[in-house]
């Protein structure tokens, strides 16, 4: 278990060991200074962003939804939420150009309000926000189901609203209400949301 | 007697089968497989001059820079002369072999919906132009000739620099871009779903595409005969059809 251990760390690490090792910390550095650089780095900050802002928006409901009613249909939604991470690159690239792009399934209604997404920033965002929704919606999912149902219960019968309990209860990370270890444990992996529970559904994936 | 008759007619076959397999791994070794790295722009018409080969194709920039990193490529084919003698200097290919021309077109929408009729139509606002990016022989050509027409405020302007000609080609197919700068034997391949502008013959750029034989590779002496095909009637005729130019104009 530890060797499996050690050859996956090592081969997740070794290719950005290898990067450092070929580019000097000192000339990434002066890279930094270069407006080629800089415009890169600006662009992909800005439109991650608002990518991110997006699918937490979007995408928090949607976990929440799928993690706490069952009904007809709930196994293909799951499945469906999850279709974008088994698409190829290119074929999800080819697939949103096909739906948003000039002539694509909405391009013309997109047009009509004067938006022409392809080749601008928006397109960037659309295209962060749909290679990541599924990763952020899976962990989400598994983080609600984890939640114990009694504390919400609980919440309600002492006169909280549906809303309070969701902000209060079900989305802070809690040390002070002790619910079991296992509860409090996949709380901290919801206050750490974001990029590492992506990258840790993504290595799963 | 009868058992005898077929026991000699599965000799028979038997031996045949065998001295066909060892014809067949004979010409193997002949005539290895190679791997061809070459120009987006070469991807329709080196398959019809040798379809045996495997071929890499991308922008000649990034091909260069994998050889450099030491990816086993037999032959690299580059659409400019700059990068193979770049990695001729570097002592990693043999000679750079000159084997084919080509020029500039704008390709846009099929049926021209926005009346582009010439390059400083360009110039109108709120196009969406594609080019290559500059390393990218294409987007170095393209740089050239907006240079001599003095409109090289046009650069700037692109909201695409891609890595190779064909995805510059692509975006003006799928109508995402208005106009975008490719040669004029990609525009060949997409015919009737692009419209195609010239360029003033004078602004043209040298556009000359080179080979060379890797020298790691394991099939130097194929490479090298490979190379040496490109340049024969059959090969030339394929290119010419193709819409490729002969080399002196």
């Amino acid at each position: 278990m530890f060797a499996a251990t050690a050859v996956a760390l090592a081969f997740l690490l070794l290719p950005i060991v290898a990067i450092f090792a070929r580019v000097s910390p000192g000339e990434l550095v002066a890279q930094l200074s270069r407006p080629v650089v800089t415009d890169a780095l600006v662009v992909s900050l800005k439109t991650s962003a608002i990518a991110q802002a997006l699918v937490l928006l979007l995408g928090t409901p949607t976990a929440y939804l799928l993690a706490t009613r069952r009904f007809r249909g709930h196994s293909l939604m799951v499945v469906l939420v999850e279709l974008p991470l088994v698409l190829p690159p290119a074929v999800a690239g080819i697939g949103l150009i096909a739906a948003f792009g000039r002539f694509g399934l909405l391009g013309e209604q997109l047009n009509a309000f004067g938006i022409q997404l392809g080749l601008t920033q928006a397109a960037v965002v659309i295209a962060v926000a749909y290679v990541s929704s599924p990763l952020y919606i899976r962990q989400a999912i598994a983080t609600f189901e984890a939640i114990d149902p009694n504390l919400v219960a609980a919440s309600r019968t002492l006169g909280a609203g549906p809303a309070r309990t969701f902000f209060r209860v079900v989305l802070p990370p809690r040390a002070a209400v002790s619910p079991p270890a296992r509860h409090s444990r996949s709380r901290a992996g919801w206050a750490s949301s974001g990029p590492r529970s992506c990258s840790r559904a993504a290595s799963r994936a | 007697m009868r058992l005898r008759a077929l026991g000699a007619a599965t000799l028979v076959v038997a031996s045949s089968v065998l001295a066909a397999a060892a014809l067949a791994g004979a010409s193997h070794t002949q005539r290895p497989r190679l791997t061809v790295f070459a120009a987006a722009s070469l991807t329709n018409v080196l398959p019809q001059i040798d379809s045996r080969a495997r071929y890499s194709f991308g922008g000649s920039n990034m091909l260069a820079a994998q050889i450099e990193q030491g990816l086993p490529a037999d032959v690299f084919a580059s659409a400019n002369t700059g990068l193979p003698w770049h990695l001729r200097r570097k002592g990693l290919v043999t000679r750079p072999v000159v084997f084919t021309s080509n020029k500039l077109v704008i390709v846009i929408a099929r049926g021209n919906p926005l009346h582009l009729h010439g390059v400083r139509d360009l110039e109108r606002h709120g196009l969406k132009i594609v080019m290559a990016a500059a390393g990218v022989p294409v987007g170095d050509y393209t740089r050239k000739v907006l240079k001599r027409l003095g409109l090289s405020d046009l650069v700037a302007k692109a909201v695409s620099q891609e890595t190779d000609v064909r995805e510059v080609l692509s975006k003006v197919v799928l109508g995402e871009a208005d106009a975008g700068f490719v040669y004029a034997t990609d525009a060949k391949t997409v015919k009737g779903k692009v419209g195609v502008i010239g360029l003033p013959k004078s602004a043209q750029p040298r556009v000359l595409y080179a080979a060379a034989a890797v020298k790691s590779s394991k099939h130097l002496q194929a490479a090298k005969t490979w190379i040496r095909h490109l340049l024969t009637k059959r090969a030339q005729r394929k290119l010419r059809a193709a819409g490729f130019l002969p080399i002196t104009r």
